[in-house]
């Protein structure tokens, strides 16, 4: 198992590597604003051009230019400064991890408490009419943008524009660390819209895997044993029926970390989303850079916990 | 200067140009004017548009806090920085340039940090400028601020490690095109409160003018020189370790999500024209457009620093007209190059203009909730309008129909040798714009005049910023028509208006404003001859003249004169300051 962490671990460094100089290499290779010249202002004297661009380190080569970068993250995990705004990038993307990490972990609990249980009565319960008004709203679910779901709930729910004044509209977020209340209040129709296509997509996927696996032999064994229903489903199905759900939960949590654009965007919740959005409008290079380069750390980062996960959920998964 | 959307300067982009097509009518030759208490947009076909009161006294009373939102966060909130339209509402609020506008008059500077107005030479090329003895920096400086920190404000404007968008333009200093950020012959500081500039020509009229920017703003050397030696200078990292001499102070700044302003302790309002009513500021930043302006109308005390997205300001039209607000704001035109052919030769450019359905363009804007068709190129907010025949322009021929007029075009086809008004030439016509909304209908607008008169042509739409920075304001590139490009003034003067998009002198080979490449040695001396011109009203003639002989020579098609629409709750009492084209945050009031 050691030696398997270690070498994924040491996949992980290089496909970083390869991420950053494939980004680095879009920057440059496809037609985009040249830094420099929006940096500059209206009709800046061309030596002003030069200058900046000097000063950014946009007249050196392409891989000049990424080498200095790499070396900066690697010996002082130093990401640059924002070409637009001059903030350092690093203290940009930890600022706004938290907001981002609240987000995913929320919406990944409300996700899980009402995606489990929906695919397991939809699977028992096949056919009936709980599957199918369940698995009806679930495509529903899927089908609906995000955007769209996020300016819904707020136009109904929100009480500053909503219809019933409920739940704390957009730009309300707060702090865990300030005040766990109102964090909590903020956060509750962000998640459940962030929420809504995952619990359906994983709703399905559950039922679908779950019908498959009441099929098997073991289960029909087990149930000959004469094991109580409850344990046949908890116990033995659940058991195998998971490991997917597993293996696209952690993708999703790698993903979402990343950020969620669009949600952070309706709600303005700073996360680390609303940043990369930001830097892809505003052709800036530190802040594509570093927000890609964690966006893809948390995925394959995710991606090795659940491999490694696998090894507890499966008996037939064994690393060497 | 640059507004909303993180756009190349000079860009002029209104939000509001989507899609309120219902809420204006298609009436061509209206008129649009600001002031007094309310904002009004009239057209020729009888509609007007009563908005919100956005005057200067509205009963305003000191105190509590001023809430504002906004799609956009801020880029450089450094007075030698700054150059975006929200970054100056924060700069204007917290410093002091040493001249500025009250809010419903921008073409009339009044001293800020200034004494009084200017002494300027007989010659034009000394302007002498005495500040206030008693203006004092925010903690923990807390000392008087002195002709040497403007002094030193100035240095930096010409800091390549401080780049400023404008200072070469309009600070034509003696030995500023040698600075490195150090002393400039051409400033000299007699005694702490006197500072004299000497200019390289006669530009002392315009140069008072341009005091209004934030580059005149005072910074303290010892504050600033350590952050200014950084490459680029780290002023603007974290601003609340700036200098403060205005009404207020940043007390905390996120960037991109929040700023919070409160009262500088050591600002006297005896010598400052600002009556700085709110005591705290909170501006929210990062919004959802379409959430941040429904928030704002639905509630009493939001401010929305941006423009509300079509959809929000067409049920603001509808329903909550008096929390909307409409006024000037610059220039749509489509840029002919005037260098390569077919549009180096001006009877063929006044074809184009001729043929051109401007009532078009100004549907495909938005109505004429979002502007009035242009017949020239100074637009309402400037002095030098009305002398420059207002609406109707100038009256050329070629500009008398705004819905096109191809006979006149045929005349003008036939004056530039093409006997059968049609273009038998080899030219093929490269037309770049914007992908973004409404840039793919205006390049189809003027495809569709140019293939009237038999041109080949050619549309290429790319995002914003690749058509300036790769196409329309890079020279090489050789694009004929750039039909989604649009101004708006530094500052409330002609030459803000004219001298950066249509003089020869301004033109660069990057990141070039003058689309039109016109360099026409008549022009350019008739705008430096204007731009020396102190007298007001000899000056406003002059640029009206300017403005004759640059639309007689027809270097682009004048499309609409825009405005720019805000929004604001049911009971804040906004201030429009009308020269930036956004709410005052040192006027407005949340009581």
């Amino acid at each position: 198992m050691g030696q398997y962490i270690i070498r994924r671990t040491l996949w992980v460094i290089l496909l970083l590597f390869v991420v950053s100089a494939v980004t680095f290499l879009i920057f440059y290779t496809l037609p985009s604003a040249d830094p420099a010249v929006l940096r500059a202002g209206k009709s800046p004297d061309p030596t002003l051009i030069a200058q900046i661009r000097h000063t950014l380190g946009l007249d050196k080569p392409v891989y000049v230019q990424y080498y200095k970068y790499m070396k900066g993250i690697i010996l002082h995990f130093d990401f640059g400064y924002s070409f637009q705004d001059s903030q350092p990038v690093r203290k940009e993307i930890f600022s706004r991890l938290p907001a981002t990490i609240s987000l995913t972990v929320g919406a990944v609990v409300v996700w899980l408490m009402i995606g489990i249980p929906v695919g397991i009565i939809s699977a028992i319960k096949r056919r009936s009419v709980a599957d199918r008004a369940s698995m009806g709203g679930a495509l529903l679910a899927i089908s609906a943008p995000v955007y769209w779901l996020g300016l819904l709930a707020l136009y109904l729910f929100a009480n500053d524009i909503g219809l019933v004044h409920i739940f704390d509209g957009s730009g309300t977020y707060t702090p865990l660390s300030q005040d766990p209340g109102r964090w909590f209040g903020s956060l509750i129709l962000p998640w459940f819209v962030l929420a809504a296509s995952f619990a359906a997509f994983y709703a399905r996927l559950l039922r679908a895997n779950l019908i498959d696996v009441m099929g098997e032999d073991y289960i029909r064994t087990a149930r000959a044993k004469g094991l109580p229903e409850r344990r046949v489903i908890g116990r033995h199905a659940m058991r195998s029926a998971i490991t997917p759900i597993v293996t696209v939960l952690g993708l999703d949590i790698g993903i979402l970390l990343g950020g969620a654009i669009l949600t952070e965007d309706v709600f303005n919740i700073p996360g680390i989303g609303r940043l990369a959005y930001e830097g892809i409008i505003n052709a800036d290079l530190p802040v594509i850079q570093g927000t890609v380069l964690f966006g893809a750390l948390f995925i394959v980062v995710a991606n090795l916990v659940v491999d490694i996960a696998y090894a507890f959920l499966d008996p037939r998964v064994r690393y060497s | 200067m640059r507004i909303p959307r993180a756009l190349p300067a000079a860009l002029l982009v209104s939000a509001t140009a989507l899609a309120v097509a219902a809420c204006g009518s298609s009436g061509g030759g209206s008129s649009s004017s600001t002031g007094g208490s309310s904002t009004s947009s009239s057209s020729s076909s009888g509609t007007t548009f009563k908005g919100a009161n956005i005057a200067v006294s509205q009963g305003q009373k000191k105190g509590g806090t001023l809430n504002l939102t906004s799609a956009e966060g801020w880029e450089h909130l450094d007075p030698g920085q700054g150059y975006f339209q929200i970054d100056y509402n924060v700069i204007y609020a917290v410093q002091r340039p040493l001249y500025g506008n009250m809010p419903d008059n921008g073409k009339k500077e009044i001293p800020d940090l200034a004494a009084g107005m200017p002494t300027i030479s007989k010659d034009g090329k000394t302007v002498t400028v005495h500040i206030k003895p008693n203006v004092k920096w925010s903690p923990p400086l807390n000392r008087t601020v002195t002709s040497d920190d403007v002094k030193y404000a100035f240095e930096r404007d010409f800091n390549p490690n401080v780049p400023n968008a404008y200072a070469s333009s309009y600070y034509p200093i003696v030995g500023s095109d040698k600075s490195k950020g150090g002393p400039i012959s051409g400033i000299q500081t007699p005694n702490k409160t006197t500072i004299v500039f000497h200019l390289t020509r006669n530009f002392g009229g315009t140069f008072v003018q341009s005091l209004t920017l934030p580059g005149s703003a005072a910074v303290p050397r010892e504050v600033a020189a350590s952050m200014d030696k950084k490459n680029p200078t780290v002023y603007d990292s974290d601003p609340t370790k700036q200098a403060f001499d205005g009404p207020y102070m940043i007390q905390s700044y996120n960037a991109g999500r929040s700023i919070t302003l409160v009262r500088n302790p050591n600002w006297d309002s005896s010598t400052d024209f600002r009556p700085a009513y709110a005591d705290k500021i909170v501006w929210k930043a990062g919004a959802d457009a379409n959430v941040a302006a429904r928030q704002t109308l639905d509630s009493p005390d939001l401010l929305m620093m941006d423009g509300p997205p079509a959809p929000v300001l067409k049920t603001a039209y509808q329903t909550k007209r008096s929390q909307l607000s409409v006024a000037p704001l610059g220039d749509y035109y489509a840029a002919l190059n005037t260098t390569v052919p077919p549009f180096n030769n001006v009877n063929l450019r006044r074809a184009a203009v001729a043929a051109a359905d401007r009532q078009a363009y100004l549907l495909a804007r938005g109505g004429t909730l979002v502007g009035t068709v242009a017949t020239h190129f100074l637009g309402p907010t400037d002095a030098a309008f009305n002398a420059a025949g207002g609406n109707n322009g100038f009256g050329f021929d070629f500009l008398k129909n705004p819905n096109g007029d191809l006979t006149v075009a045929k005349k003008y086809m036939k004056a530039a040798g093409y006997p059968s008004g049609k273009y038998t030439g080899n030219a093929n016509v490269l037309i770049v714009g914007s992908n973004s909304d409404p840039g793919p209908k205006e390049l189809q607008i003027v495809q569709a005049g140019l293939n009237s008169l038999g041109f080949k042509t050619t549309i290429k739409a790319v995002p914003q910023q690749t058509m300036y920075s790769k196409f329309c304001g890079y020279v090489k590139a050789h694009v004929n028509v750039c039909p989604t490009a649009g101004w708006i003034p530094d500052f409330s003067d002609a030459y803000a208006y004219l001298y950066v998009p249509f003089n020869g002198k301004a033109i660069i080979p990057v990141n070039n404003s003058n689309w039109s490449v016109l360099n026409d040695p008549k022009i350019n001396a008739a705008m430096d001859q204007a731009s020396a011109i102190t007298d007001p009203q000899k000056r406003i003639q002059a640029w009206a003249n300017v403005d004759k002989m640059l639309t007689s020579t027809a270097p682009a098609i004048p499309e609409i004169w825009a405005t720019n629409a805000l929004v604001k709750g049911s009971t804040v009492k906004g201030v429009l300051d009308t020269w930036n084209d956004d709410w005052d945050l040192s006027f407005s009031s949340p009581q």
